[in-house]
């Protein structure tokens, strides 16, 4: 069975008036059906490029990049509409991304289908569904009425509300509290295990990413490392080059050595100390 | 339905903004309705004028129609006939009709006051229309009474109870014998009743009124002239420019009807025609201003739109993200940004002709004139919906560039990279303007066809392009600001200026604002400029504030002394026609193609009184009379009852008669004849009735009309004295002396010589040849200048430097230019002035030509001169004043145009306020996280609020003065060339003399209102401020 998500040696380029920024060098990804999977890594590392080129919002400079077995990069503007109004689902950060503020609950949730053509009884009856399924109870109350929490869980029933394969947020607990943004994250694992929804969160909240089945670490535009079942993996780019731990940074300076010894049941890494030379 | 619903909640959510949107938008199309519906309120305005200011009688507005009677003379048949055919819109026109009779007949004997015809009229309801100032007024039962009206009762010099005996008419049954009843003078002769007829002043007929049962008795003839009358007098408010034509047929249809059903084949007369066309040409005169002024306004009604739109669009990125985001065709995210603006523009639509409605009706009831019509027709209708399309079309294009952003651009409020093609646009603007200007300075007019194209934008793309430079240059000088700001620590100058240089929406308001303040001192100071030439042009056309026409009489100047001593207010002047010789070399050809005028004036109060402007000539009036001032050469005066003259003759022909001609006190000649001339020395007497003094004209010679020839004669004056009197001042020998005939017929050498000799004055006479039959005879004239100094206008001298003119009595008169002026007040460019002395010195028949007939009251006058002047025997006949001229001038097209100009500058000025405060609030919000990243480092409030206010300020103040400077230039180049009157006068040349002090007030208000508008808004914006917010603007 093929990925959900499959990206191979993702490059994209931000160009601005006078400067170039590369926000992804040579990414790769794949993302299975219904996994969980958590996108972290400091600012600029290339989180939010990489769920943009996934929703079809940029095109990626080079490499490939496929979702639901269709390649964004080279889809037409027509099938991208159809790939983010029925294909994935997508949750922002802010709700003023998320939702019309002076639209009440249920009218943002039904707008949320206007793309997928459904017909009106239908897109209704889902929203009281998702609504439901969100734990929210006024669907007439406008969102600007609503507390944060309250409005990030109609922002989630809307990216859900056309059956996504695919869900994709982007930092959907920033701006909550401990107790709103376990509730999101519990949501998200029962939108999975309701309705098979993949869903690839980039996030700074640790215990958001530790809630997913896997935590990709993103550096410089690339993913490093993973972390799955409390193990932490080093991810092998295509030319070999391996990104250490974060936490190894201090250990492991960029431009210093590494001693590598070979062991039968496994490989030790140890700095090397520098020489006076070198020094 | 749901974008729709959605639509109406995010305009409510938004309501501050979506509240100015449509202020905005209903301001653009209650400007774009309010054209239409203006222009013809205002052609209404300068039709109505045009009726009241026509004659009511039928050479003007007046119906008149009349019916030769024959048999018993009545006005019934007339009276029934014109009911029947006047039938609606006619009847609304002419409501009544008074009716009347009258018939011409001869008077039986020859009167002594020289009555030749004699015309009896009668008129229903007389009685009532006058007041009777001797005996009674008429009575049927008295079919021989006749009343007269005081003037034909003095001209005719007729009393009550004398009688007037007429020849009777053909037919059988005329009376006779009138006798006069009563005396009487009209109530209000400006009554529609009199149908513009004045009082018969005339001596050589008598108007008499008698009653119609002096007509019932006549038996009329075909030829015997009976008329019945039907006067109907125009209702002015019942024709109007939108109903002209529907007027004018049905009066036609009137017409018709008369002619079918009256028997005898009736003559119908007015002058409606001709009135309805020139009203109605002065009234399509407005098209071309308000044309300007609608362009004008709704380009800048919809670039604000665009502006604004963008404005807001920008700030629903989020919500365009969304869509995109959401997978919503580009059709559906256009839908949902431009759904409001176009909500919004619809609702604007019935708003704006509300709007556009009560503005007009407001200005009819102000700058119009009361009862004018106000509708908005089906053009304003148009005009309306046209300009919310093209602010819905505004509204697709800003929000077209919105739409057009990346999404993620749009999360992260990145900066839009500034476009080439906003550049072009620029130069593409500037060169219009340019290509405007220089095709309104070839053209040199902008009347409909002439200047035409683009110069017709010439004020608007003027402003535009001026807005546009000014704007890159504030933002140059912003950034020149930097340096020194950030050297001296000024936190707030430095941030203020800073966001002016970088933040495209400044530049966006700066532009809207200078258009806007431009508008409206353009408004301003053309309304200005146009005002104060009408009071140029009417007090020109006028002479004075204030012209009285009077009765001539000698003792005029006397009276005036009694009421204005100093001679500083009023100022007598007899204009009279001038003949101009037009033999070559003597008048040097005249440029002008207006009737000669000459103003026979004191000069010492006609400097005072007349109007005079700069460019009329070289000098001051005063100054230029100062030539004409000096004493007249002056004739001897007799002051006596009998003159005795001692002359010595030589070879005196027989029959040669001597004869003095003399002025008296009242103007009028006084002849004495000495006696037959014989040889020898001898003294002739002759009684005079100069008792009060009469000027010594002419010593003539005279011969039989039937000797003709040859004559020969040589005389000397010896002595002159009164037998009976106080005697001659000064002697004859004193004075300057001029032949009456110098050069008779062919002849080349002179015929006439006159010396004064130590014992007296030689008159020589000698004609070779045969005089012309219309010579004036032979004699010496006293005191006559050689030419009369005179100030005359270049377009009556033309090249030469001479004028030989002729009084309407036949006067010759030499005039000797002593200065040389453009225009004169009343006579403009076809006239001179001579004084008053020099003239009667050199007119032979004395003054009598000369009284004056014009009394010409200056500023300084009290408003009660007219009546104070009457009291002091001076008789008003008329009165012309420059500011009623002034107001008939104002009462023209383009004089309607101009206020519809001020109008839309103002509305322009109310937009650019909108437009800075929305602007504001519009970009308040990002503001708000930018002073609050300030905050956070630490600067003080009041350093935020000043940095805003430093902004703004700079913004507004400079706006202000580029746009006032941007209005007096556009004013100084386009307002020549829009046409200020339906006519075009030769003079006064049109000034444009702008008002620099009121232009500056003006902008001075307006930045004020502005400052205090964003002053207001940035106290608000600073309470916003805060650290917390920026948790929100980082997202």
């Amino acid at each position: 069975m093929s990925p959900v998500v499959d990206v191979q040696q993702a490059v994209c380029i931000h160009r601005t008036a006078d400067s170039e920024v590369v926000a992804l060098r040579g990414a790769d990804l794949a993302v299975e059906e219904g996994e969980l999977v958590a996108l972290v890594g400091p600012s600029g590392s290339g989180k939010s490029t990489l769920m943009a080129l996934l929703a079809g919002l940029l095109r990626p400079s080079a490499g490939r990049i496929e979702v639901l077995g269709r390649d964004v990069g080279r889809a037409t503007e027509r099938e991208l509409l159809v790939h983010r109004s029925q294909d994935i689902g997508m949750l922002m950060q802010g709700p003023e991304r998320n939702l019309l503020p002076f639209a009440s609950v249920l009218a943002n949730v039904e707008l949320a289908q206007l793309g997928a053509r459904a017909p009106r009884r239908v897109r209704r009856r889902r929203a009281e569904e998702l609504l439901e399924a969100v734990g929210l109870e006024g669907a007439s109350r406008r969102v600007g009425t609503l507390s944060g929490g309250e409005q990030q869980r109609v922002a989630l029933a809307a990216a859900l509300s056309t059956g996504p394969k695919l869900l994709l947020a982007d930092e959907p607990t920033s701006q909550l509290d401990h107790e709103n943004a376990e509730r999101i994250a519990r949501l998200l694992r029962a939108a999975r295990d309701r309705w098979g929804t993949t869903v690839i969160v980039v996030t700074h909240d640790s215990e958001l990413g530790e809630a997913m089945d896997r935590r990709l670490t993103m550096r410089d535009g690339r993913i490093g490392t993973e972390a799955r079942s409390g193990e932490q993996y080093a991810v092998i780019g295509r030319d070999g080059t391996v990104q250490l731990p974060a936490d190894l940074a201090d250990r492991f300076p960029p431009g210093g050595r590494a001693l590598v010894i070979r062991r039968a049941s496994h490989i030790e890494l140890h700095p090397m100390r520098p020489t006076d030379d070198e020094r | 339905m749901r974008l729709l619903s959605l639509a109406l909640a995010g305009l409510w959510w938004r309501r501050a903004t979506s509240a100015m949107l449509l202020l905005v938008a209903v301001f653009t199309t209650a400007a774009a309705a309010a054209g239409p519906s203006y222009a013809d309120s205002a052609a209404d305005a300068v039709l109505q004028a045009a009726l009241r200011r026509a004659p009511i009688g039928a050479d003007g507005t007046g119906l008149e129609v009349t019916a030769v009677q024959t048999g018993r003379p009545s006005t019934a048949g007339l009276r029934s006939a014109v009911q029947s055919a006047f039938t609606g819109a006619a009847r609304r026109a002419y409501p009544a009709a008074v009716m009347g009779l009258s018939v011409v007949q001869e008077p039986a004997t020859r009167s002594a006051s020289g009555v030749q015809l004699v015309t009896l009229r009668s008129r229903n309801q007389l009685c009532r229309a006058v007041r009777v100032v001797a005996g009674s007024c008429l009575v049927e039962a008295n079919a021989t009474g006749v009343v007269l009206e005081d003037t034909a009762a003095r001209a005719a010099r007729l009393r009550v109870g004398d009688a007037v005996r007429v020849v009777p008419l053909r037919g059988v049954g005329s009376l006779t014998r009138l006798t006069v009843r009563g005396i009487v003078t009209r109530r209000d002769p400006q009554s529609s009743y009199w149908f513009g007829g004045s009082p018969d002043t005339a001596s050589n007929t008598l108007a008499a009124w008698v009653p119609q049962s002096y007509f019932s008795a006549l038996r009329a003839e075909p030829g015997d002239g009976v008329v019945a009358s039907a006067d109907l007098t125009l209702q002015p408010t019942a024709v109007h420019a939108s109903s002209v034509d529907r007027v004018s047929t049905s009066i036609d249809d009137a017409v018709r009807r008369i002619e079918a059903v009256a028997t005898n084949r009736p003559d119908v007369s007015t002058g409606l025609r001709q009135v309805v066309r020139r009203g109605l040409d002065g009234g399509s005169s407005l098209s071309l201003p308000i044309v300007v002024v609608i362009a004008q306004l709704l380009a800048l009604g919809w670039y604000l739109l665009h502006t604004l739109i963008s404005g807001a669009a920008e700030a629903r990125g989020a919500e365009v993200a969304l869509s995109k985001v959401r997978g919503m065709t580009g059709t559906t995210t256009l839908l949902l940004v431009v759904l409001e603006p176009a909500l919004l523009l619809a609702a604007a639509v019935p708003l704006g002709l509300v709007v556009a409605g009560a503005a007009v009706q407001w200005m009819a009831r102000h700058a119009l004139a009361p009862g004018v019509e106000v509708h908005l027709g089906w053009l304003s209708w148009v005009a309306a919906v046209a300009a919310a399309v093209g602010g819905l079309v505004a509204a697709s294009t800003a929000s077209v560039a919105v739409l057009r952003r990346p999404v993620l651009e749009q999360w992260r409020h990145t900066g839009r990279t500034v476009s080439r093609w906003g550049v072009v646009g620029e130069v593409v603007v500037v060169a219009l303007a340019v290509a405007a200007v220089v095709q309104l300075q070839l053209s040199g007019s902008l009347e409909s066809g002439a200047g035409g194209g683009i110069a017709l934008l010439a004020p608007m793309l003027l402003f535009v392009a001026g807005a546009v430079v000014a704007s890159r240059l504030v933002v140059l000088l912003a950034r020149l600001g930097f340096g020194p700001t950030r050297a001296s620590g000024a936190v707030s100058a430095f941030v203020g200026l800073r966001q002016l240089a970088r933040r495209p929406g400044g530049r966006r308001t700066f532009g809207v604002l200078v258009v806007a303040v431009a508008m409206a001192a353009y408004g301003v100071s053309s309304v200005a400029v146009l005002a104060q030439n009408r009071q140029d042009r009417a007090l020109t056309e006028v002479g004075a504030p204030t012209v009285l026409h009077i009765v001539p009489d000698p003792r005029t100047d006397q009276r005036l002394h009694s009421v204005d001593a100093g001679g500083h207010d009023l100022a007598a002047v007899a204009q009279v026609p001038v003949q101009l010789d037009s033999s070559p070399g003597v008048f040097g050809g005249a440029t002008t193609t207006r009737s000669p005028s000459m103003l026979v004036v004191d000069p010492a109060t006609f400097a005072s009184v007349a109007y005079w402007r700069s460019d009329f000539g070289s000098a001051s009036l005063r100054t230029l009379l100062r030539p004409l001032s000096a004493p007249a050469p002056e004739s001897p005066t007799i002051t006596g009852t009998r003159i005795a003259l001692t002359v010595s003759a030589v070879s005196v022909p027989p029959s040669l008669d001597l004869v003095m001609d003399l002025i008296d006190p009242t103007g009028a000649s006084v002849s004495a004849s000495l006696g037959t001339l014989t040889s020898g020395t001898r003294t002739y007497t002759a009684p005079v009735a100069c008792e009060n003094g009469c000027r010594l004209r002419r010593i003539d010679v005279t011969r039989p009309v039937d000797q003709v020839g040859a004559l020969v004669v040589r005389f000397t004056i010896r002595a002159a004295r009164m037998t009976a009197g106080a005697g001659i001042r000064p002697s004859l020998t004193a004075v300057q002396w001029a032949p009456l005939n110098p050069t008779p017929g062919a002849q080349a050498s002179p015929a006439e010589t006159i010396a004064v000799e130590p014992d007296g004055l030689r008159v020589t006479i000698s004609v070779s040849g045969q005089p012309s039959e219309d010579a004036p005879g032979f004699g010496a004239v006293a005191g006559v200048p050689g030419t009369v100094p005179a100030l005359a206008t270049d377009g009556l001298l033309g090249d030469g430097d001479r004028l030989a003119a002729e009084t309407p009595d036949g006067a010759a008169l030499g005039l000797h230019p002593r200065g040389r002026v453009t225009v004169l007040p009343r006579v403009g460019d076809a006239g001179a002035v001579v004084a008053r002395d020099w003239a009667a010195a050199a007119s032979p028949s004395g003054s009598a030509s000369l009284l004056a007939d014009q009394i010409w009251v200056g500023r300084g006058a009290p408003p009660t001169v007219v009546d104070r002047l009457e009291a002091a025997g001076i008789r008003v006949l008329s009165v012309d004043r420059a500011a009623a001229r002034s107001s008939d001038l104002a009462a023209e097209g383009p004089a309607f145009g101009t206020a519809f100009t001020v109008a839309g500058g103002l509305t322009a000025v109310l937009l650019a306020a909108a437009a800075v405060v929305l602007g504001l609030a519009l970009l308040a919000r990002r503001r708000v996280f930018e002073l609050s990243a300030m905050s956070a480092l630490g600067i003080r409030s009041r350093s935020l609020l000043g940095s805003v206010l430093v902004e703004q300020g700079v913004l507004i103040v400079g706006a202000t003065v580029s746009g006032a400077v941007l209005a007096v230039t556009a004013v100084a180049l386009t307002l020549p060339a829009l046409p200020p009157y339906v006519d075009h006068p030769q003079y006064p040349a049109f000034v444009v003399d702008q008002p620099i002090g009121t232009v500056a007030l003006a902008g001075a208000a307006i930045a004020a209102l502005l400052l205090v508008a964003v002053a207001v808004t940035a106290v608000v914006l600073d309470r916003s401020t805060s650290v917390v917010r920026l948790r929100e603007a980082e997202q």
